[in-house]
């Protein structure tokens, strides 16, 4: 499997994952901001003559809801709150908390105008969603200490107050307790999800590849079995003559067949490879014997490049009488493809190149053209 | 080396219709090449006779197998010439095998042109570099290899290309002698970087004493 399929494998699957867990991050941030304007605003301004200062309360609640406005940025911006802005956050919140107790009226949480404190946990739920509940259990433990440290410090309340109040923070910080716990499950099904769609894509590829690979395979072996039995049962009965040039042929260019054949598992990403091989192809049809052979790493060239290195192969192979040598070389700086063919005297060709260097040998009856592209060195 | 006049050579294939083909060949080779023994497994270079033989002649890939290096690495550990002969025609395969210290590479698509002369090369210590080999010797990038001048690697490049040291020679202006100079001493200066082995040594030796290469050219 190339690299960008793997790549983009991954993406697909994790976008899975990221949009059942955006929804939900957005979904806490939406409930957060409500109850802070809906709920705790209202109660606010109700109660703003019995603040003490008025300002430091206030000061908490705009905090609270600068915590809001940075978190949302963070979601829109990386879809999740990083840690060091969680720590700043939760920070912040425990802060905001501490100022808005401060100036509350004296009394406890079960009064209205302490607004703060459900507000606070699901400031908790927002900024710890990556977090195990066990983390927001502490959060909520630490907001609690500062509301009780209020109540006490502005008198003991009586055990009758006492009760109301563990009742309250059950109800309140229990329910955004199991919330986390909701979120950690939806967590685990989003990270399901992703396994089971990588792991599907992964399957669907292998197949598609599998596949492909076996139809190519048997086409391959098809081809030859057509060709090369008739040819050898026509030996073996002797209804051919091995003496009969035709015969003798017909024999070479299926042995040039079966070399092909046997080398075609190397290179198969080749493209260069793969083109020579459909020019040889079209010159083992018309009855000429071509012998292939590969060198070095192969290398992706742009699509001019390889037309001209392919051009001079195909001129050499249609003026060849009975056989060829196509071979490619490929080294750091250089890329040779050359055709060796036979044939009566052969004129010398003319390319039209921009890109390589062609250079053809014409001796002993044979034909010999040399296209070489060189890595230009990209200059300063 | 050799019994009598003739070479022997030890002949590892398991199809027996490479076996009969090469010993056709060697049967109307001249001078005389005689195979001792011959089989299917590395057994026949073993045992007598062909324990004693000048030259083995192995397949790289006995009964579809992966290739067998492992015998290949035994065979000139005990000091044998092998000349590797394979279906396989791709450089790693040649280098790999120059590496563990083979005499020589030979694909079978090059076989009726080439094995006869070096078997006879392999005989008498002398560098052999067929087309195949030349190709993954000029396109060998492994930071070992040993230094090469510009010429030999273009000497390499056009030899594998174009099977004809005569072509080769009027394509550089030089003559097939010295094309065949350059890919000797490309040989040796392969056998030179390789293991210890009968091929370095003696092809290192003869090359020097024949003034095929200096030593400083080493």
């Amino acid at each position: 499997m190339t690299e960008t399929a793997e790549r983009r494998r991954d993406r697909s699957a994790v976008r899975v994952e990221d949009r059942l867990l955006r929804g939900a991050r957005a979904a806490v941030l939406a409930v957060t901001v409500a109850v802070q304007f809906g709920l705790c605003l209202p109660t606010l301004i109700e109660h703003s003559r019995r603040y003490d200062p008025l300002w430091l309360e206030i000061a908490g609640f705009v905090l609270l809801a600068g915590v809001a406005a940075g978190a949302a940025v963070c979601l829109a911006r990386h879809g999740r709150i990083l840690p060091p802005a969680r720590r700043v956050g939760a920070g912040l919140v425990l802060l905001a908390a501490s100022a808005a107790a401060v100036a509350a009226p004296p009394g406890n949480y079960l009064d209205r105008a302490h607004w703060y404190f459900g507000l606070v946990g699901w400031y908790g739920v927002l900024l710890l969603f990556d977090r195990p509940p066990a983390r927001l259990a502490l959060f909520l433990g630490a907001n609690l200490v500062v509301a009780l440290a209020k109540a006490v410090v502005s008198g003991p309340p009586d055990p009758l107050a006492w009760a109301a109040m563990a009742v309250s923070v059950v109800s309140v910080y229990g329910f955004q307790l199991a919330l986390s716990l909701v979120i950690q499950e939806v967590r685990r099904v989003a990270a399901r999800a992703r396994e089971a769609a990588e792991e599907e894509e992964r399957l669907r590829t292998a197949e598609a590849v599998a596949e492909h690979v076996h139809r190519d395979h048997r086409q391959r072996y098809i081809e030859l079995l057509g060709t090369a039995v008739p040819l050898l049962a026509g030996l073996g009965y002797g209804s051919l003559d091995p003496s009969d040039p035709d015969v003798r042929r017909r024999c070479a260019r299926e042995a040039a067949r079966m070399r092909r054949l046997f080398a075609e598992r190397d290179d198969v990403s080749d493209r260069l490879v793969h083109e020579l091989r459909a020019v040889i192809e079209v010159a083992e049809r018309s009855g000429i014997t071509v012998q292939f052979a590969a060198r070095g790493e192969s290398r992706d060239l742009p699509k001019d490049v390889r037309r001209e290195l392919i051009d001079p192969v195909a001129a050499v192979l249609a003026a060849a009488a009975s056989s060829a040598r196509v071979t490619v070389v490929r080294t750091p700086d250089r890329v040779r493809v050359s055709a060796l063919g036979d044939g009566p005297a052969p004129p010398r060709p003319e390319f039209a190149s921009q890109h390589v260097e062609v250079d053809a040998v014409v001796a002993e009856n044979r034909l010999w053209v040399e296209a070489v592209w060189r890595q230009v060195t990209p200059s300063r | 080396m050799a019994t009598g006049d003739a070479i022997t050579v030890t002949l590892i294939d398991d199809h027996p219709v490479v076996l009969a083909g090469v010993e056709y060949w060697y049967s109307t080779a001249d001078p005389p090449i005689e195979v001792v023994a011959s089989g299917a497994t590395m057994k026949s270079a073993w045992t007598a006779p062909g324990d004693s033989a000048a030259v083995v002649v192995l397949d790289l890939q006995l009964a579809d197998r992966q290739p067998v290096y492992g015998d290949l690495r035994r065979l000139v550990d005990a000091g044998r010439q092998v000349i590797v002969y394979t279906m396989r025609d791709d450089e790693k395969t040649a280098l790999t095998c120059m590496d563990i210290g083979a005499f020589t590479f030979l694909t079978k698509a090059e076989g009726d042109e080439h094995l006869v002369a070096a078997t006879v090369a392999a005989a008498h210590d002398l560098p052999y570099t067929p087309p195949a080999l030349a190709g993954a010797f000029g396109a060998d990038t492994a930071p070992d290899r040993p230094k090469l001048s510009l010429r030999e690697e273009e000497v390499l490049i056009e030899w594998f290309q174009c099977e004809s040291k005569e072509l080769v020679a009027q394509k550089l202006g030089i003559t097939p002698r010295t094309v065949n100079s350059y890919l000797d001493r490309v040989r040796i200066k392969y056998a030179n970087v390789g293991r210890e082995a009968r091929t370095k040594a003696n092809l290192v030796a003869r090359a020097i004493q024949d003034g095929l290469i200096d030593v400083d050219d080493l």
